[in-house]
């Protein structure tokens, strides 16, 4: 069981790197879903075991043990989103699997999956490790490939898009870099644990206050450049808008959660929410989020491109999660988780049951995409349940995690009524732009008089995928309690 | 505004977004189309790859320096062109005026970070004070037994390539994702070496006499990476240096008969699937307990330090052929 984290980084990079060795793209394809699926049932049952056990291991890569060596961490929280991150990345892969042939030529297909294994590898040893470095080494590999996954495509636009993506990504790279070794100079420790505990006396004795509040401030900037909270997000709509389907439903889903994880443990292991209280980087977290939440959602409002239109969404939805992790405490910390489930499951269903409708009409714009959905049915439902999960209707999981954040609003002090203002507000802004957009697909184009057509799926694939993921999202909505409970769980251990 | 310096005048011109008149100011037609590219972007509401380059092919046409015979944006095989959904916003100039306010920002922020960043810096522990929490148990086991516990004189190689091993594999995987993104872009079946250019006769004399001795030291640094300054990372940066000289030296056409693109890329793929496996074999033989250790040797030997030897020998090739890779596939072009 505790090698279950080992194998679940070693498998996905070592078989990248066989992927060279294969001479057509459609074997590179399932062989790594195969992989994943395996990482993926493996992640399940060390989940279960460790829920059962109510504990956390340790795991010491090498002969040396830790504070000298690496060392990866897996506790429930940990179980969650390797579980959950792996049924998104397999979903994705799959539903956007016709897409990608017909956006890339078939000799680069290869290439393209091995960077998926890299970026899906990079995603769990982030989630894993117990060790600040090797999560900045990783963060490398997750903003190299996620560039490349929105070039890839190669259209004259993607290509912007992805180098300005690059110039932020190598931005936000350098402010956390740098974090690292202001915080490295005082303490002398990459292990979370020891710098946690270095901290706490530092902060006890008050002594190099000033390093370790700019190294915090640096690596707090730093990830929300890269996970695009709002001042730092014009790279976004452009990359994700841009890019081929499975690659927007992947970097929207999981990588811009990849840094909020780091994020959080960072806020837990590393500085302690007294720290984060006292210097006001809460408070600093929270209004980003709150102005994120207003501002990304009033700029969807404007989109005339479906998928524009969709990142921003992300980006609001984004915020959320700044928003909780801002309030600073344990309630806010599993509402990020449940935001963390809810998104990384919502948004690639959104995309490809988009990219379905784009696809299926060869739009991007409403205009073109009048009645899409009546010609692709499972497009447009997956789209409808998406679009109406985000806006908050109970049963679907943005309703849960919208209530999730807003109990955790209750408890908190001053930050209760701004937050349950942002919250709503941006609700009825989420539906501002969902429900017209849910209208017009299921609109009558002209004098077409045609009935929706229901017939068997041109891709199989696709529509399965498109089914789980309802299935997955209409299971956050209902299995409300267990999941909070195990969350709850997860983040006391985390 | 009389009355300040010269200096002063230049620095609010500058800000105010008008240049000095002279090779740099808008007489300068490269300027000129520049500017109007950002009022282009601009109007479209989003940058468009390629516009600029566009926009000047449209006007050498208009003047008959060379025909258009393919537009860059619009692939000619398009049967019915999209028609634009959205009226572009016409706000011409708006940007150019507004240059100011980017240039005042952006020195307002780099002047702040100053600020901060020299605070800091002169609130950190001075360099060699004894009595700072950085101090601790980590460095001091490094050093006094690292040499006992890795078996590498050089304690950096000790360092990366024993306790802190799995972080050097991410690097090399992060390597790997370079080249094998860069290969993605720019390796396409219609691209291919521009025109060999055959080696140039002083670089050739001079070359071929540096050339082995070149390549002899990166193979010396690589495989004396746990005894003597070097490793993997620098003795490969040596070897993808020599790589490139030769291929300065002999010519592209033969260095691409020595070694072709496929070699290179299998070479890349070989080293890194041997460091994972062997270092997978340590990682999970040391956490399991099971024993498994590779025997040491004596410090100082070269065959010794156990897996460090061959963990640098696959570091060293996963750098060099990285190198070399990133140069050919910047030369070559598309046909």
């Amino acid at each position: 069981m505790e090698n279950i984290p080992f194998f679940s980084i070693m498998l996905p990079i070592l078989s990248a790197v066989v992927i060279p060795f294969f001479s057509k793209g459609t074997w590179a394809f399932q062989w790594i879903r195969g992989v994943q699926l395996a990482v993926a049932a493996a992640s399940a049952a060390l989940l279960a075991f460790l829920c059962r056990a109510g504990t956390y291991v340790t795991y010491q890569l090498g002969h040396v043990p830790a504070p000298w060596g690496n060392q990866l961490r897996a506790g429930p929280l940990e179980a969650v989103l390797a579980l959950s991150f792996s049924l998104v990345m397999v979903l994705c892969l799959t539903g956007g699997w016709s897409d990608l042939k017909r956006d890339m030529p078939a000799h680069r297909l290869g290439s393209f999956c091995l960077l998926m294994q890299l970026l899906y590898a990079a995603l769990l040893a982030i989630v894993y490790t117990d060790d600040l470095f090797t999560a900045y080494v990783f963060v490398e590999i997750l903003a190299v490939t996620a560039c490349v996954a929105v070039a890839a495509k190669e259209s004259g636009r993607s290509v912007v898009s992805a180098i300005r993506y690059l110039i932020f990504s190598c931005l936000g790279s350098g402010l956390i870099l740098l974090g690292i070794a202001l915080l490295y100079s005082i303490t002398g420790h990459l292990l979370f644990s020891g710098l946690g505990e270095t901290v706490a006396e530092l902060q006890a004795s008050g002594a190099y206050q000033l390093p370790l509040v700019v190294s915090a401030l640096l690596m707090t900037l730093g990830l929300s450049v890269k996970s695009a909270q709002v001042p730092f997000h014009a790279w976004l709509p452009d990359a994700h808008a841009s890019a081929t389907t499975a690659a927007s439903g992947v970097l929207s889903g999981l990588v811009l959660k990849g840094y909020l994880v780091i994020l959080m443990k960072l806020m837990t292991r590393v500085f302690g929410r007294e720290l984060m209280v006292s210097s006001h980087l809460c408070d600093l977290m929270f209004f980003l989020g709150l102005g994120g939440m207003l501002f990304a959602s009033v700029s969807a409002l404007r989109q005339e491109e479906v998928k524009r239109m969709i990142a921003y969404s992300s980006s609001a939805q984004i915020s959320y999660i700044f928003l909780a992790l801002g309030l600073g405490s344990t309630y806010g910390m599993t509402a990020a988780c449940f935001q963390i489930l809810a998104h990384a499951f919502t948004k690639p269903m959104i995309f490809l049951g988009a990219g379905a409708m784009i696809a299926e009409t060869g739009g991007h714009y409403w205009g073109e995409l009048r009645g899409a959905a009546r010609k692709m049915p499972m497009g447009g439902l997956t789209f409808t349940v998406g679009g109406l999960s985000l806006c908050g209707i109970p049963l679907l999981a943005g309703f849960s995690a919208k209530f999730c954040l807003a109990g955790a609003a209750l408890q908190a002090g001053w930050q209760m009524t701004p937050a349950l203002f942002g919250l709503a507000a941006s609700s009825v802004l989420n539906a501002m732009y969902y429900i017209p957009a849910i209208l017009v697909i299921w609109g009558r184009h002209g004098s077409d008089t045609s009935p929706i057509r229901f017939t068997r799926p041109a891709h199989p694939q696709r529509a399965a995928a498109l089914a789980l993921l309802l299935a997955a999202n209409l299971l956050l909505g209902t299995a409300f309690g267990p999941i909070r409970t195990l969350l709850e769980q997860g983040v006391a251990l985390f | 505004m009389k009355d300040n310096p010269q200096w002063l005048e230049r620095v609010i011109q500058w800000a105010a977004g008008q240049e000095q008149e002279g090779p740099e100011g808008p007489e300068d037609p490269e300027r000129q189309e520049f500017q109007e590219y950002l009022e282009y972007i601009d109007a479209h509401g989003y940058m468009e790859f390629g516009a600029y380059r566009y926009m000047r092919r449209r006007e050498r046409a208009a003047l008959g320096l060379d025909a258009v015979t393919e537009a860059i944006h619009n692939p000619p095989h398009q049967p019915n062109p999209p028609k634009p959904q959205h009226r572009p916003r016409r706000r011409p100039g708006l940007l150019r005026r507004q240059l100011w306010v980017y240039r005042v920002l952006s020195v307002g922020v780099a002047l702040c970070l100053a600020v901060i960043f020299t605070a800091v810096a002169l609130s950190l522990p001075g360099f060699g004070e004894t009595d700072v929490p950085a101090l601790n148990e980590v460095a001091q086991r490094y050093l006094e037994r690292g040499m006992e516990e890795t078996g590498a004189v050089n304690a950096v190689t000790g360092l990366i390539l024993e306790y802190r091993a799995f972080d050097t594999f991410g690097e090399s995987a992060v390597l790997f994702a370079a080249a094998v993104s860069t290969a993605l872009l720019l390796n396409a079946p219609g691209r291919r070496l521009r025109n060999y250019r055959g080696p140039d006769p002083v670089l050739s004399t001079l070359g071929r006499s540096l050339l082995p001795v070149i390549l002899l030291f990166g193979v010396y640094v690589v495989v004396n990476g746990h005894l003597s300054p070097g490793g993997g990372f620098s003795g490969g940066a040596v070897l993808g240096a020599g790589l490139i000289l030769a291929s300065l030296v002999l010519g592209e056409e033969e260095m691409d008969r020595l070694l072709p693109q496929r070699t290179m890329s299998r070479a890349t793929t070989l080293a890194l699937l041997a460091y994972g496996l062997m270092k997978g074999y340590s990682f999970f033989t040391g956490a399991n307990h099971l024993g498994g250790e590779i025997p040491k040797g004596t410090p100082g030997a070269i065959l010794s330090g156990g897996l460090i030897l061959p963990l640098n020998l696959c570091v060293g090739v996963i750098v060099a052929c990285t190198m070399y890779t990133f140069y050919t596939l910047f030369l070559s072009r598309e046909e």
